[in-house]
């Protein structure tokens, strides 16, 4: 029995640090990453968590799946992905996200729920239940030697494209004066209003930054994933939720690192583990995640005890 | 009285059905140290968040040079020349003090440099100057009121309002305050502050009003400083 | 007087009685043009109708052409459920008896046509849904009133036995399998594969599971890597395009340059998806109804196609349109059989169909089997993006799974 436990572990062992898999799942940890600095950045500024930020990233796959059907270059497709995204973004700011602005955090889940069953419900009529076809970058699957290992192209791209990001980001947060107010409006709101900070600035600065990383999320998607239905990226808004909220969702460098990890488990999990067993893997994992809350409700990455504090 | 920097006409507040601030009138010229003192609960901070716009005001009107501000937003108001300094001075605790400051340059009219503008207070406030890498947390009391008023200074406002800043400070920091405070007065800012410490304001401030129960009372004068029984009857009445 | 009154009361009952029984024997056949309604409660928009559409569509054609020259005039009403919503379904069950209807058809899913089935089936009619894919549309799922429900769907154990069939008679001897968890009919459908293949002496080389709809990407790599790692003759999975994980697998072991035959069940029709494979598709393989690229078989079937082809275009250009017009051959046999409309007669008479000539092949049901086997399935290859049938296959014996 124990000789059996421990030839299953040798061999995940074996399959889980093969430098595909690693690069496979540091590729998905990444694309998590940018989604949660998306719901992150939301969050932090609006105070708000957008369940319908799966519906932007698949909003931006059917715009995609649009350019490619119609053969256009490659660098259109991701124009239209980004307008697409971007202008349903601030649609949805305006719409939905401004009205409720200082309501009960019940009103505002219930909004973005209703928000993310509406452009599915939309999606499904339009489009219908076969879903497009969108291959704008599909030689990034083949694979690139670094070294003396072969990993797929994608899975370089999706890391690089997250630290490029992510660095754009950090430096527009801190050398910037929009990013100083929208730190500021994060911290406390009220006050930040006070000082002259516009609200209506920050908050359209931060969807639209959200909208930014969620186009790019459907590009790298897309890549791998070229059949965009109705219910696109919904599976990983809830995982990287999860993994947003189990890394600390008050910080934006947290929930980043929450999204990287639960992104990167799954990578190395379902990369490695035989194939009969990774279909628990979801379930197993937000076992976990109920666990960890439990011991450490104010996430894993966060310093210090404290639980979420509202000024 | 309407050409006043800042005027407040028959203001009425109230928290649902609850009245906090009724039918308060006063002005506030430039160049003017105006008191508001009162008992705790007398609606000394609503009246202030009522005119920054933090709470919404049920009647009357609150007029900048004429303007009215009924129904503006906070950050509007601020970027029309009037700054708040809250009551617990509502830092920015994991920002550095430079950070703090140039939040309070988001309200600025004027188009000049930040640098210029922060050198200002840092000449008003050069212990902000020594800790301007620190973090706005890691600030004493003293120091943290400093840069609360400082952060409400870069923006140039033309009508400065104070809750309550010496709450919680050693007597010797209270000094260094309020003679900012009449150093300001004299560029020519016009200046409302709310305090506790009524004998001290009343000594400080041009004029003080007495605040109890949402309703003015009494308007105090410099020399009315020494005189307890007449301060005693007016919190009393 | 009372004893007149009496017999002329007596009389009055008897004139009655026998007027009762005219009127009931309009069941009984006559001769002359009789009309049978029939309701169908349809998926107009939601993740039924690339099933339901093309089928109703080609059905109504099927009408026209029977009900040329025939005694038995077929008049179709239709009802939209709008993606099966379950209140919207039962209104459409409730309107269209309400309408008359004698035979109810329903969609393509047992789960999803449960509401209109039991509305049905308690009113005695004979219920009949164009392409639901397992045994459950009859007794099995709905009881002792399940005897009045039939589908012309495939059974999946029939087709993974076909396909085993096909596979051996191509001469490949060792299969590799790829099951998708997500449903029931794919589960069964490689299982049936491998009972019917180790029957005929087939070797299997490893076994792999993934989920499609909501699965782990980064299983689907794994399951890649995985079949890549050892040689097989064939590749067999039961898996649709739109759940997400058919392109991304088919992808990643064309990329790896495997060049292995890809063999897929009717969930793997339509050519919607090419456009997401990259390479094109090549060495895939799959069974289906009928072919929906005017090569199939049978001219009649071909006229169809041809006939209806925008709204089958729509649907991603799949052979389940067949069932539609299928369904309406099945249903006029049994009213042509029994000379009644009775749901109880009908279905009697459909239990007992033994190879029936309809569109899509000999039909053939059993009292405890209401779905249809010994269906002669098309297999169509697809190389290049280009779809061709290849041959066709019967599944002579199935297995138990």
């Amino acid at each position: 029995m124990s000789a059996v436990l421990a030839s299953g572990l040798t061999d995940f062992l074996r399959d889980a640090v093969d430098p595909q898999v690693q690069a496979d799942a540091m590729g998905l940890g990444a694309i998590f990453a940018l989604m949660a600095v998306g719901i992150g950045l939301v969050f932090g500024v609006l105070r708000l968590i957008n369940f319908a930020y799966g519906q932007l990233i698949m909003a931006g796959g059917f715009a995609l799946a649009f350019a490619s059907e119609r053969g256009w270059p490659v660098v259109a497709g991701i124009a239209l992905c980004v307008v697409v995204v971007v202008g349903l973004s601030l649609v949805m700011e305006r719409i939905v996200f401004r009205p409720l602005r200082g309501q009960s955090p019940a009103s505002m889940l219930v909004a973005t729920f209703a928000v993310a069953f509406l452009l599915q419900s939309i999606a499904l009529i339009w489009f219908g239940p076969l879903g497009k076809n969108a291959i704008s970058l599909v030689e990034l699957n083949q694979p690139v030697s670094i070294g003396s290992v072969e990993v797929r192209k994608i899975s370089v791209v999706s890391l690089a494209t997250a630290l490029v990001a992510l660095a754009l980001l950090v430096l527009l947060l801190n050398r910037t004066s929009i990013g100083l107010h929208m730190r500021a409006a994060a911290l406390d709101f009220p006050t930040a209003r006070l000082v002259g900070v516009r609200a209506n600035a920050v908050s359209a600065v931060a969807v639209v930054l959200a909208g930014l990383l969620a186009a790019t999320g459907a590009v790298l998607l897309t890549v791998q994933y070229p059949t965009v239905t109705p219910t696109f990226a919904l599976r990983e808004t809830i995982i990287v939720l999860a993994g947003v909220v189990l890394g600390g969702m008050n910080r934006l460098y947290s929930a980043t690192l929450g999204g990287f990890a639960i992104g990167y488990v799954f990578g190395v999990l379902g990369g490695a583990l035989p194939t009969n067993q990774s279909q628990y893997l979801t379930s197993f994992v937000f076992a976990l995640v109920i666990v960890v809350l439990l011991l450490r409700p104010e996430g894993l990455f966060t310093r210090g005890g404290r639980v979420v504090e509202r000024v | 009285m309407s050409d006043s920097a800042l005027a407040v006409s028959e203001l009425e507040v109230a928290y649902g059905a609850v009245p906090a601030v009724r039918g308060v009138s006063f002005a506030v010229g430039e160049g003017e140290i105006v008191g508001l003192i009162g008992p705790n609960g007398a609606g000394k901070s609503t009246t202030l968040h009522a005119i920054v716009g933090l709470v919404p005001a049920r009647g009357g009107d609150v007029t900048l040079r004429g303007r009215s501000l009924r129904g503006w937003s906070p950050e509007r108001i601020a970027r029309a020349g009037v700054a708040l300094v809250p009551e617990g001075r509502r830092l920015f605790a994991e920002l550095t003090v430079e950070e703090n400051l140039r939040l309070g340059l988001a309200a600025r009219r004027e188009n000049g440099s930040a640098r210029d503008a922060l050198a200002e207070v840092f000449a008003l406030f050069p212990v902000l100057e020594e800790f301007r890498r620190r973090h706005a947390g890691a600030l004493s009391g003293g120091q943290q009121q400093q840069l609360a008023i400082a952060r409400a200074l870069v923006a140039k406002p033309s009508v400065l309002l104070l809750d309550e800043p010496s709450l919680g400070l050693a007597p010797t920091i209270v000094d260094l305050v309020f003679s900012t405070l009449a150093q300001i007065r004299d560029r020519g800012l016009a200046i409302l502050l709310v305090e506790q410490r009524a004998q001290r304001t009343v000594a400080l401030a041009d004029r003080t009003h007495v605040l109890a129960n949402g309703e003015l009372r009494l308007e105090l004068t410099p020399r009315d400083a020494g005189d307890t029984d007449r301060m005693i009857a007016a919190y009393l009445a | 007087m009372i004893r007149a009154t009496k017999a002329l009361l007596a009389l009055v009952a008897v004139t009655a009685v026998a007027a009762a029984v005219v009127a009931a024997g309009s069941a009984t056949p006559q001769q002359g043009t009789r009309t049978v309604t029939i309701g169908w409660a349809y998926d107009g928009v939601g993740a039924m109708s690339p099933f339901d559409g093309p089928a109703l569509a080609t059905a109504k054609t099927r009408i026209a052409q029977v009900n040329k020259g025939s005694n038995i005039k077929l008049r179709l009403l239709t009802c939209n459920t709008q993606n099966n919503k379950a209140a919207i379904a039962k209104a459409c069950a409730t309107k269209l008896l309400g309408q008359r209807a004698d035979i109810i058809m329903t969609t393509c899913d047992v789960d999803l046509a449960a509401p209109v089935v039991q509305e049905a089936i308690n009113r005695g009619k004979l219920t009949v849904a164009a392409c639901i894919g397992t045994d459950q549309m009859g007794p099995k799922r709905f009881g002792a009133k399940g005897r009045l429900a039939f589908s012309f769907g495939n059974v999946a154990q029939d087709e993974g036995s076909a396909m085993a069939e096909f596979a051996w008679k191509r001469g490949w001897r060792s299969a590799s399998l790829a099951t998708d968890t997500v449903i029931v009919y794919f589960r069964n459908v490689v299982q049936a594969f491998e009972a019917r293949w180790k029957q005929l002496g087939g070797r299997i080389v490893t076994k792999e599971t993934y989920q499609s709809l909501g699965g782990n990407q980064a299983s689907w790599q794994n399951v890649v890597t995985r079949l890549n790692s050892k040689r097989a003759d064939v590749i067999v999975t039961s898996t649709a395009a739109a759940f997400g994980a058919q392109v991304p697998i088919l992808n990643g072991l064309r990329t790896l340059g495997n060049r292995t035959p890809v063999l897929n069940s009717w969930a793997g029709d339509g050519n919607y998806w090419y456009g997401g494979a990259s390479p094109a598709v090549s060495n895939y393989y799959y069974v289906t109804f009928a072919s929906a690229f005017g090569d199939d078989p049978d001219k009649r079937v071909n006229a169809l196609a041809k006939a209806n082809r925008a709204a089958i275009a729509k649907a991603g250009s799949t052979g389940g349109f067949i069932t539609g017009p299928a369904a309406i051959d099945g249903i006029m046999v049994a009213l042509k059989r029994t000379g009644s409309t009775d749901g109880a007669k009908l279905a009697a008479a459909m239990e007992k169909f033994k190879n029936v000539n309809t569109l899509s092949g000999k039909v053939s049901f059993s009292p405890q089997l209401h779905t249809v086997f010994g269906r002669k399935y098309r297999v169509i290859r697809v190389e290049n993006n280009t779809p061709r049938v290849l041959t066709t296959v019967v599944a002579k014996r199935v297995p138990k799974i």
